[in-house]
């Protein structure tokens, strides 16, 4: 009985009185550094963020009025995407809808099977792509420090196989431009 | 215990007989998010606008005529021609028209490319037909309708032909060489709106 009291640990020792308590004790230490440490990095770098100013200043190109498109080739006038940013940076176009549509002013909608023959054509530096619903790529800059524009234009060809639409209704689609900037 | 010790599990220490529980690796995985979100090596700036392209097609329409056609001698009795074609391609609905500078066949002079004043024409008037009708009409100098309201045609277009129709007799004279009987004929497609 007395032998096994001489192991008994005093309460209130039990971390700091054995090799084992202290290994624990360390761990923890080492674990609430590295959470602190990585706190401190992640709070230095949002104040460097400031510090740099990591800006995205985007200008669109206004909505479009084609007039009235003749059979043919049509080509529109340029259009201008304006960018101011730090770094390098991407833009995408997509649309609604694979072809200009008939839309409908009166209820502001597209009327179904009424499209055009042929595809939207964006020519950009990148190339001549037909805008459909899926991003294409249009402008690429690796690096760029200063305001820089990104023109295209568009084209569309119009055959015998297009009708006029009738009173209040235009042939619309909507396009959406993505500007990301590089990682 | 050595186990328990190398792992991250939760471990509990007692002091004074009070008991607390420290977690460690909640921890580590929570400041791990904050610094994720945090840091703004990771943060792309994206922009997105929109813009709307609205636009109208023309009302446009082409027509392809028959080259002229020489008939050659005509007999007595009733002479047909042979088809004429006439092509329309139109994005909208359309008519078709022809008329002719005058009624009938009459006397030209081949050299001089004119008309001979005071000359002869042909008993009968000239007269056409849609090929796939009965009836044939007579020319006249005013627009006659030939198609009224056609559907647009797409880019294959509307053939329309037409046929003939002179009758000869006697009464008709020939004319002696660098003279013929001549007619034009005008055809006229638009876009009815």
């Amino acid at each position: 009985m007395k032998k096994a009291d001489e192991h008994a640990r005093p309460r209130g020792k039990t971390l700091l009185g054995s090799p084992c308590g202290k290994l624990r004790l360390y761990r923890k230490l080492a674990a609430w550094m590295v959470a602190s440490a990585m706190l401190a990095i992640a709070i230095v770098g949002s104040f460097r963020s400031s510090a740099l100013d990591l800006s995205l200043e985007v200008s669109f190109p206004a909505d479009l009025d084609w007039g009235v498109l003749d059979i043919g080739e049509n080509r529109s006038g340029m259009q201008v995407i304006s960018v101011q940013s730090d770094v390098g940076y991407k833009v995408y176009a997509r649309a609604d809808r694979d072809r200009l549509s008939q839309w409908d002013q009166r209820y502001m909608s597209y009327v179904a099977g009424k499209e055009m023959t042929e595809p939207l054509l964006l020519v950009s530096e990148r190339g001549t792509f037909a805008v459909g619903m899926t991003d294409i790529l249009i402008a690429d800059r690796s690096s760029s420090s200063q305001s820089e524009t990104v023109s295209f234009w568009f084209v569309q060809r119009v055959g015998f196989d297009d009708t006029p639409a009738p009173l209040n209704r235009v042939y619309r689609i909507l396009l959406t431009y993505t500007v990301v900037q590089d990682v | 215990m050595t186990k328990a010790s190398l792992s991250y599990e939760s471990k509990e220490v007692r002091t004074g007989g009070s008991s607390r529980r420290f977690r460690t690796r909640p921890v580590v995985v929570l400041a791990i998010c904050i610094a994720a979100l945090l840091s703004p090596d990771v943060i792309a700036d994206t922009q997105v606008g929109h813009q709307e392209i609205v636009a109208q097609v023309a009302h446009a329409i082409e027509l392809t005529v028959p080259a002229a056609y020489d008939w050659g001698v005509l007999s007595i009795g009733e002479n047909e021609s042979s088809l004429q074609d006439i092509i329309v391609r139109s994005t909208a609905p359309y008519d078709l028209f022809i008329r002719a500078d005058r009624t009938r066949l009459a006397e030209y002079d081949l050299a001089s490319g004119h008309y001979v004043s005071g000359g002869r024409e042909l008993k009968d008037s000239l007269q056409w037909k849609e090929a796939s009708m009965e009836t044939y009409f007579y020319v006249d100098t005013i627009d006659l309708p030939v198609i009224s309201g056609g559907s647009p045609t797409g880019s294959d277009g509307t053939v329309i032909s037409l046929l003939f129709r002179q009758i000869v007799d006697y009464g008709d004279q020939a004319l002696p060489d660098g003279l013929v009987y001549r007619i034009v004929l005008t055809y006229t497609a638009m876009n009815t709106v």
